[in-house]
């Protein structure tokens, strides 16, 4: 399996509100080679079967951060709020695409230095101007709330290291793509089904109700998302190392029977990783997985990547697959539940 | 028209490194008038018209855009820099550069890690780094040099209207330029298209104290500020209402009767309405003992970004202006 294209390709769909291109694209990915079952908010799991009760749960959140409009006026210009984390100070002069009865191109505003008087940064994203171009025809394509995403093109750096926006979490959800492929065809001790949940981004949501209608069988569940790389601003103690390998999440709100199988399954099979130690919250689906129905012994395995949230996130494809070997180790090594 | 701006913001040409875009110039106008490059890289450009002008007419558009420099590369094989040109730190942040061909990302710190002060203050320029991938200096060094320049990578948008792109200043001027070469034939005039003006109308100075001229003719594009919520007495000058003609701005007071006959002339335009800014007019009507200058620009919303946006109309009617000043004051219309 090509990891750049289908990283690419899920990299250029959109995610969104009512926008569902990721979860189309699994759903042809997937199907023919698992169980198919789409679950609420457009939440998507494919099982692979095995021939134990056992059944091992990953999730990958499959939806971006973006924005809405909020308003329209007749020169053509808009205001937005944050769907999900935005930093509005990256946002001035950048180009995005508002997703109305047409796709519609637009640019933040900006002062040149010619103008500005003062170096304070706009950190509240309702007060950015975003630019049409279109005058009063804007009205015509663009309505309160619509979506704003990132316009994005994937392209690749040195190293195997790819710059693309979304790869929160698409590095995630290609991780398992390439983990199914992985499972094709195999004889498994238990089954296997992988989760592609939405609205992580606005609190963890929809991995609560995805997770809650397949929580009767499920027996332990991994979390698969992103983290943060260290960069000149970030530190070691804030990030993990671009191309180190999976960080495998340590917290007491992972189960540390999970963890601890991980790490083994990681050294034993030889397999680059790094710990990412959190104090307690992970602040990803981990977290929700974790506490659903009487409680599902969960951990976690994220990818780092530079500039989360921006539209240059950075990440090492030797990560993504490396993950996806750890996973499939993992579920070679039949996990940690009895059954 | 068009096409021929969207080729030439497709270049790189950060003030001092204007080659690309030169070539591209030597190679549009070749066969079609009398060229010369002088020592800095201007291009000067003789055009033979059906008729002699009482006044030598200079008509001028600048090659360079604003960027950055690489300054060093670091141990950790992220790249260092410093700005050439004005450039805002705020239009810098998670944007891709072209460093010749290789491309990079300045990164900045994730919004999840930043305090408070963070969020609300900008970073420093030489707090900022570009991240071409390489995970040592050594490889780094393999596709980048000390003192190369990197652009902003060049996204041309057609947003019905009008356009976005980078490096529209100038670009646009570029473009008129060419398309006078090609098309006009009334009057003889010169046309340069000169290097480093965003670093301080360098390559204008030279080339003005070699053509010479009575009267010059100056092309830009000039800051736009028509956006919602800006008060109307700042806004500069507005998209669509046609050229933006110069009175005064931080580094010239423009000739008074062709700014009235610029704006008389029955092609539309508007009067640039602020003190702001500057261009190759500063150096032009110092040359030797003084020349007569006017500056037409094309207005241009987030100037010096990656994403200028101009409007289509606007443009050719500064093509139109261009041709009609320079006929005015070639045939001695314009006193």
């Amino acid at each position: 399996m090509d990891t750049k294209k289908v990283l690419f390709d899920l990299c250029s769909l959109n995610q969104i509100g009512n926008k569902a291109e990721c979860t189309e694209y699994i759903k042809q990915a997937l199907s023919g080679i698992a169980d198919i079952k789409m679950l609420d908010s457009d939440c998507i799991a494919a099982t692979f079967k095995g021939i134990s009760d056992g059944e091992i749960l990953f999730d990958a959140h499959i939806d971006q951060i973006g924005m809405v409009v909020t308003f329209v006026d007749d020169n053509g210009f808009v205001k937005v709020a944050a769907a999900g984390g935005i930093d509005a100070k990256t946002l001035l002069a950048k180009t995005v695409k508002i997703l109305g009865n047409k796709p519609v191109d637009a640019v933040f505003s900006s002062t040149p230095p010619h103008l500005k008087s003062s170096d304070t940064a706009v950190s509240d994203i309702t007060e950015l101007i975003l630019d049409t171009a279109l005058g009063a025809n804007a009205k015509d394509f663009v309505s309160v709330g619509d979506y704003v995403v990132y316009n994005n093109t994937p392209a690749e750096l040195l190293s195997g290291r790819v710059t693309s926006a979304f790869l929160d979490n698409r590095a995630g959800v290609c991780a398992l793509l390439l983990l199914a492929d992985m499972l094709k065809g195999k004889q498994l001790k238990k089954s296997v089904t992988l989760l592609f949940s939405t609205e992580e981004e606005l609190g963890c949501r929809k991995v609560k109700t995805s997770t809650f209608a397949l929580a009767d069988n499920i027996t332990e569940a991994v979390a698969v998302d992103v983290t943060f790389a260290t960069a000149p601003d970030v530190s070691s103690a804030h990030g993990g190392e671009l191309g180190g390998g999976a960080m495998v999440g340590i917290s007491p709100f992972l189960n540390a029977n999970v963890t601890n199988k991980i790490l083994k399954v990681a050294e034993e099979n030889n397999l680059p990783y790094q710990k990412e130690v959190m104090g307690a919250a992970t602040s990803t689906n981990a977290d929700s997985i974790g506490i659903t129905k009487s409680g599902i012994p969960t951990g976690l395995v994220s990818i780092p990547i530079r500039n989360m949230h921006t539209s240059i996130e950075v990440a090492d494809m030797c990560d993504i697959e490396n993950t996806a070997k750890l996973l499939y180790e993992y579920v070679i090594a039949g996990g940690v539940a009895e059954c | 028209m068009l096409n021929l701006i969207k080729e030439l913001t497709c270049l790189d040409g950060i003030s001092g490194r204007e080659e690309n875009v030169r070539d591209y110039i030597l190679q549009k106008i070749e066969g079609k008038c009398t060229v010369n490059v002088d020592p800095l890289g201007n291009i000067i450009c003789f055009k033979k018209g059906k008729n002699t002008p009482v006044k030598k007419i200079m008509l001028d558009a600048h090659m360079d855009e604003v960027g950055l420099i690489i300054t060093a590369v670091g141990n950790d094989g992220f790249l260092r820099f410093a700005t050439v040109g004005g450039i805002d730190v705020s239009v810098l942040l998670s944007r891709r550069v072209k460093i010749g061909d290789t491309l990079g990302v300045i990164g900045s710190k994730p919004v999840h890690l930043c305090s408070e002060t963070d969020k609300n203050s900008l970073p420093k320029v030489e707090d900022l780094y570009i991240d071409i991938g390489a995970t040592n200096k050594e490889q780094a060094l393999e596709h980048v040099q000390i003192g190369d320049t990197a652009a902003f990578e060049n996204e041309f948008l057609d947003l019905g209207d009008n356009i976005s792109a980078k490096a529209l200043d100038d670009r646009i001027g570029c473009a008129i330029l060419i398309n006078l070469i090609e098309n006009y034939d009334e009057y003889d005039f010169y046309a340069v298209f000169s290097v480093q003006e965003e670093v301080g109308l360098r390559g204008a100075k030279a080339a003005t104290y070699t053509v010479n001229p009575d009267s010059a003719i100056v092309l830009e594009a000039t800051t736009a500020q028509d956006i919602k919520d800006v008060p109307e007495t700042k806004q500069v000058c507005k998209l669509g209402n046609g050229t933006a003609v110069s009175f005064m701005d931080k580094s010239t007071i423009y000739d008074r009767e062709y700014y009235l006959a610029a704006l008389n002339s029955g092609i539309l335009s508007q009067p640039k309405a602020a003190v702001s800014g500057g261009n190759n007019s500063g150096a032009v009507h110092l040359s030797r003992g003084g020349v007569r200058t006017i500056a037409l620009s094309v207005p241009c919303r987030y100037i010096h970004s990656c994403s200028c946006v101009c409007n289509k109309n606007d443009i050719i009617n500064t093509y139109n202006l261009a041709k009609c000043m320079l006929s005015g004051i070639a045939s001695g219309e314009i006193k």
